[in-house]
């Protein structure tokens, strides 16, 4: 899921189907061949994690670019 | 002499004690790429924290020996035969050993040429060169990168050809080249997690932003630096 809020705002968020508060949580994603270990608010019962916008559209593009060798 | 990138808190956050890319799972590879056996006796050249040294001895039960020029981040209890030396200098009898690892250093000692000779002197006939560095896939930025306040593989300003003309020109041949550069973009993606930008990160390398930490970034940035294994063969004789 992608949010366009920042991660400080985003610890209110919850798990629609858990019920659950997510938490800062380090999540490993993997990426154009590359992997990488992100803090990001997951739900502690099922995994899920929150995208936000910044990271998204900000650092994930920057590392595009990197992998991407431009 | 100035401060070595890989004693700057910000690489160790980034790398953990192991301070490179591709971590210890690339020295498990490189054994594997080999023709080592248990038992045979390996040289880690650069053996820092000694996590390398104690995966090639206790995973594949090799008889290894580090040296690093400053053994004092050596971790507590690795068991490791260790000795401070520098690697153009080595405490050692000429055709000792079955195999030399010298991953992410190389490029860091002050004459790669004697560095290499040195290599093939306590190598056994037969015996193999495992090195891994950083090389650079465009040369133009080299005056920048030498100008750099930071000692770190990029100063050395090497390409893939000047690579392959040391290690000839030191004796060795059956000399194999891999590029491993995704394992540096993937460090470098890390760094970008990490820190939000690749500036910020040379920043914090710098102890805050600065015209050193802004020029770094743009100079290794705009020299498409790469990452290789070379594995490369002392003649039998």
């Amino acid at each position: 899921m992608i949010t366009n809020l920042g991660i400080e705002e985003n610890k209110e968020w919850k798990c629609l189907a858990c019920d659950e508060l997510l938490k800062l949580d380090k999540v490993r994603i993997d990426y154009m061949n590359g992997s990488f270990t992100v803090m990001l608010p997951c739900c502690p019962m099922c995994g899920m994690a929150l995208v936000p916008e910044e990271i998204a559209l900000g650092k994930m593009l920057e590392v595009e670019k990197l992998l991407e060798d431009k | 002499m100035p401060t070595a990138l890989y004693q700057t808190p910000a690489l160790k956050r980034l790398t953990g004690p192991v301070l490179r890319p591709g971590g210890l799972d690339l020295t498990r590879e490189s054994v594997m790429k080999s023709d080592l056996k248990p038992g045979d006796r390996v040289l880690d050249v650069g053996c820092g924290s000694g996590a390398a040294g104690e995966v090639l001895k206790g995973e594949f039960f090799l008889d290894c020996v580090g040296i690093d020029v400053d053994l004092g981040g050596l971790g507590s209890g690795t068991g490791l035969s260790v000795a401070e030396a520098a690697a153009q200098q080595l405490p050692f009898k000429s055709d000792s050993f079955k195999a030399v690892f010298c991953e992410c250093v190389l490029s860091l000692t002050p004459d790669m040429g004697t560095t290499l000779g040195e290599f093939y002197r306590v190598l056994a006939p037969g015996g193999q060169l495992i090195l891994c560095d950083v090389y650079l896939r465009n040369k133009t930025h080299w005056q920048e990168l030498k100008q750099m306040p930071l000692a770190c593989g990029f100063r050395r300003g090497l390409g893939e050809k000047d690579i392959h003309k040391y290690v000839s020109g030191g004796g060795f041949d059956n000399i194999c080249w891999e590029d491993l550069s995704l394992l540096l973009s993937q460090l470098a993606g890390q760094a970008i997690f990490e820190h939000g930008s690749l500036q910020h990160f040379w920043a914090d390398v710098f102890g805050g932003e600065c015209g050193a930490s802004r020029r770094a970034c743009d100079a290794i940035r705009a020299s498409r630096p790469g990452y290789f294994r070379l594995i490369a063969r002392k003649k039998n004789l």
